[in-house]
């Protein structure tokens, strides 16, 4: 008797075992369903149509990332991960990256993805003509493209470009090689064709893409039919748009937090660590002219007297208070590297031991994106003594005042946007080129950037004990203070089940990954 | 009259030449679009390559005759961030702008003009406070706000209508009424004001005493000899409303001329900030010259020199 019930207890666990797992299979591999619409500001696909390789600074991504594959992917952690390449390769000595290609993917048409494909995109990235944002870089540091076989690729360089993998994961789509030579680059621009998730069904620039599910993908056969990303730049618009069920997600104004925290109806979705604002002192570029910020303790009163949790709450979380210049994606972050605390007494003590018991005058540039803050830092700096008056140049113009070094003061510092990317760029970005005007005085530091850079070909156990060195040194000598981490923020309605994007962008990536609550 | 039409043909030659002048040097000394569309870890050997691509590296007599040449020819340049010519971009955007600024044009001119006519026929009355209140709200209201309201009722609370965006008839609605009101408050303060003036001469008194039935002596006599302030304002806001208007076109996410104009001076566009500009000021200088042509019919007093 006690077998006959065993059996039968085996029986039904199994038959639900069976059932269970039959339906959770059906559920991930479905056909997908339903109508997503995201809104955002961001309607920089413009540029040359939908041609992923004339993509310059201001692009936004999302068409590109839906309709086209990459080399390279990032899962929710933030972690590279396949996609095109199951795997890659570097050499030792950093001049050779092989890419091992999966030989499931396929261009819409159904053309298999393959090495040669690979080649002409990388070689079409470097034609100059294209203005592709990452080309000089290419163009500079890649010396020729090798197809291996098919399915296997390899890129030498003239010399080790540590930024590369950072390239090939998140701006080099992979483009069909007969398809676009076939059509050339006008009648590519015009009707694009690619492998990504989702294929293309209609364009209008700046206005609208609509793409349906591609159910032959390699990686992940989306879960919802068709996409339509639209542009609104009014960020109310935005919201009613989203109140009304016009949209489904939206890229949200953090002024309207609190209003989509009172409806039940609507979620927010964080990105976190997209970018780290860092205090500049742009006067340690001019290392010949007296400057009050010569003196660590001032600059070190500059920071104290900044009170960056109050910041935060201004913004509702869309920044949080940040004490390192990695990101918890980085290898070699540091939880225990905390935010300067706001310290006003300390600020005032600093100040006058460096002899400003007065305080002075100064200037503080903040990015004409965001006075609420600034005017929030400079009421802060002036509660102390640093009489800072706010200047906010718009977008161009502050680009001509960092590439030519005009800055002076102090004042925010963008960078960098795109902290996503591997600790070397990431850093680098601090002490050199176009988001640090303010150049570096530290010749150390440079030298700890150039072992990152080394470090990498070691392994990751040696990147994250490099990168480390780097933010040590720069927390150390005061360079420049991270200030706050801002936090990308999107509002999602009530169809919407879940959603993770890629830790430390600003665009809506993983799409395909997006699931609606079914009827 | 022929020989006023060809006078006016040359001022607007050498206008236009001088607009093209003005409008190339500004725009090139606000900034330089390679810094915002080159990569940030960009080198000053990337950034001049970028510069030589787009030949912005000639001198700036050099890119003026470029492009004057080329708009002698009809072609306003390429776009540096479209990548398209500049009046393929502009004609892309036109049909949404001739669209919102005919019904909003249609909308303030009748509403408008019925509304001063009845207040100066009935002055005093209660239908004439309405006017002057409506007015005095269509001015004095920002228009950002009108717009949002509209969604606020319209759309999120009543639902009745879209959002924003363009499509159908009910897309035009609410962008053709924020747009409009502005613009019909300053049609009503006017056609009250020179039918006020009309109603009080002495033509009109005396089709009155010849016992003209009261319509005849407002529409025939009165009215049309009112219209010529309100023509000359008409084709002033027509001009303005066909060259985009840019808080309405952002608020409803009206693909329009103004939008595109905006972005393209914050991209430093250049060419096809020009090309805008200069249709804009080509606009102007027609519409104004029409509209001259047109009084000559509306007042046969009227004679051109």
């Amino acid at each position: 008797m006690k077998g006959v019930k065993l059996a039968v207890a085996v029986g039904v666990f199994a038959l639900i075992s069976v059932f269970l797992v039959s339906y959770s299979f059906s559920a991930e591999t479905g056909e997908p369903k339903g109508k997503f619409t995201y809104v955002s500001p961001s309607g920089a696909w413009e540029f040359k149509q939908i041609d992923p390789h004339t993509i310059v600074g201001s692009s936004a991504q999302e068409p590109s990332r839906i309709l086209f594959d990459y080399l390279l992917y990032k899962d929710p952690d933030g972690q590279l991960v396949p996609d095109l390449a199951e795997k890659w390769e570097i050499s030792p000595d950093g001049l050779k990256t092989s890419f091992y290609l999966t030989k499931k993917a396929k261009f819409w048409d159904g053309t298999p993805v393959t090495a040669k494909d690979v080649k002409f995109s990388i070689e079409r990235c470097m034609r100059p003509e294209l203005k592709f944002l990452r080309g000089g870089q290419l163009r500079r540091t890649v010396d020729r493209v090798e197809v291996v076989n098919d399915y296997h690729v390899d890129v030498h360089f003239k010399q080790f470009d540590p930024a590369f993998i950072d390239v090939v994961a998140e701006y080099l789509a992979i483009m069909p090689k007969e398809y676009t030579e076939k059509v050339g680059d006008d009648g590519f621009a015009e009707k694009p064709m690619g492998s990504g998730p989702f294929r293309l069904v209609s364009f209008r620039a700046d206005a609208e893409v609509i793409a349906e599910a591609n159910t032959n993908h390699h990686r992940k056969v989306p879960y919802i039919k068709t996409v339509v990303l639209k542009t609104v730049k009014e960020p109310a618009t935005r919201l009613a748009m989203l109140k009304t069920g016009e949209a489904d997600m939206i890229f949200l104004f953090p002024g309207h937090i609190p209003e989509v925290q009172k409806d039940p109806g609507i979620k927010l979705m964080w990105t976190k660590h997209a970018f780290l604002r860092t205090l500049i002192y742009y006067d340690m570029g001019f290392p010949d002219e007296p400057s009050p910020f010569k003196d660590k303790r001032v600059r070190m009163a500059v920071s104290y007297a900044i009170d960056r949790e109050a910041l935060s709450k201004l913004l509702y979380g869309a920044v949080e208070p940040w004490g390192s210049f990695l990101a918890p994606y980085h290898p070699g972050y540091d939880p225990s590297r905390t935010p300067d605390p706001y310290d006003p007494k300390k600020a005032k003590e600093l100040l006058a031991a460096a002899g400003y018991p007065n305080g002075f005058d100064t200037v503080f540039t903040g990015h004409i994106t965001e006075p609420t803050l600034w005017q929030a830092t400079v009421a802060m700096l002036n509660e102390v003594g640093i009489r800072a008056r706010l200047d906010m140049p718009e977008a161009g113009t502050w680009a001509r005042y960092c590439t030519e070094g005009k800055f002076r003061g102090i004042g925010y510092g963008a960078g960098p946007w795109w902290a996503g990317r591997g600790p070397g760029s990431c850093l680098e970005a601090h002490v050199s080129g176009f988001w640090a005007p303010e150049g570096h005085p530290y010749p150390e530091l440079k030298e700890s950037i150039e072992n990152l850079n080394k470090a990498i070909l070691k392994g990751p156990e040696e990147e994250a004990k490099a990168a480390r060195a780097v933010d040590d040194l720069m927390l150390e000598k005061w360079t420049r203070r991270p200030l706050l981490f801002s936090n990308v923020v999107f509002a999602a309605g009530p169809r919407v089940e879940s959603y993770q994007n890629i830790p430390g962008q600003y665009w809506a990536f993983r799409l395909e990954y997006l699931k609606l609550k079914q009827k | 009259m022929a020989n006023y039409i060809l006078k006016r043909l040359w001022q607007a030659l050498i206008c236009l030449i001088g607009i093209s002048v003005i409008i190339f040097f500004l725009s090139h000394l606000s900034g330089d679009p390679v810094l915002l569309m080159a990569s940030p870890e960009a080198t000053q050997e990337d950034i001049e390559e970028l510069r030589r691509t787009l030949g912005l590296d000639k001198p700036l007599y050099v890119q003026y005759w470029v492009f004057i040449s080329g708009v002698v020819q009809g072609d306003f340049g390429q776009s540096i961030k479209w990548s398209k010519p500049c009046i393929d971009v502009w004609l892309s955007r036109f049909p949404n702008t001739l669209l919102l600024g005919s019904a909003a044009m249609a909308f303030s001119l009748i509403v408008g003009i019925l509304t001063g006519v009845l207040s100066a026929v009935k002055v005093g009355g209660w239908f004439d406070k309405f006017g002057k209140i409506f007015a005095l709200m269509g001015q004095s209201l920002p228009v950002f706000w009108v717009g949002l309201m509209l969604i606020l009722i319209f759309s999120v609370n009543l639902g009745w209508l879209p959002t924003s965006g363009h499509g159908s008839w009910k897309h035009l609605i609410m962008p053709a009424f924020t747009l409009g009101w502005y613009f019909t408050a300053a049609t009503t303060r006017l056609s009250r004001s020179a039918m006020l003036d009309v109603l009080d001469s002495e033509y009109i008194k005396m089709a009155r005493v010849k016992g003209l039935p009261e319509y005849l002596v407002i529409m025939k006599h009165a009215f049309r000899n009112a219209l010529i302030p309100i023509i000359t304002l008409a084709a002033l806001n027509l001009i303005m409303l066909l060259n985009g208007t840019v808080i309405t076109e952002v608020v409803f996410n009206w693909e329009g001329i103004g939008r595109l104009v905006v972005d393209a001076i914050f991209a430093r566009d250049y060419p096809l900030v020009q090309c805008c500009v200069l249709i804009a000021s080509m606009l102007f200088i027609a519409t104004n010259l029409f509209v001259d042509i047109l009084y000559a019919y509306i007042d046969p007093r009227i004679h051109y020199h």
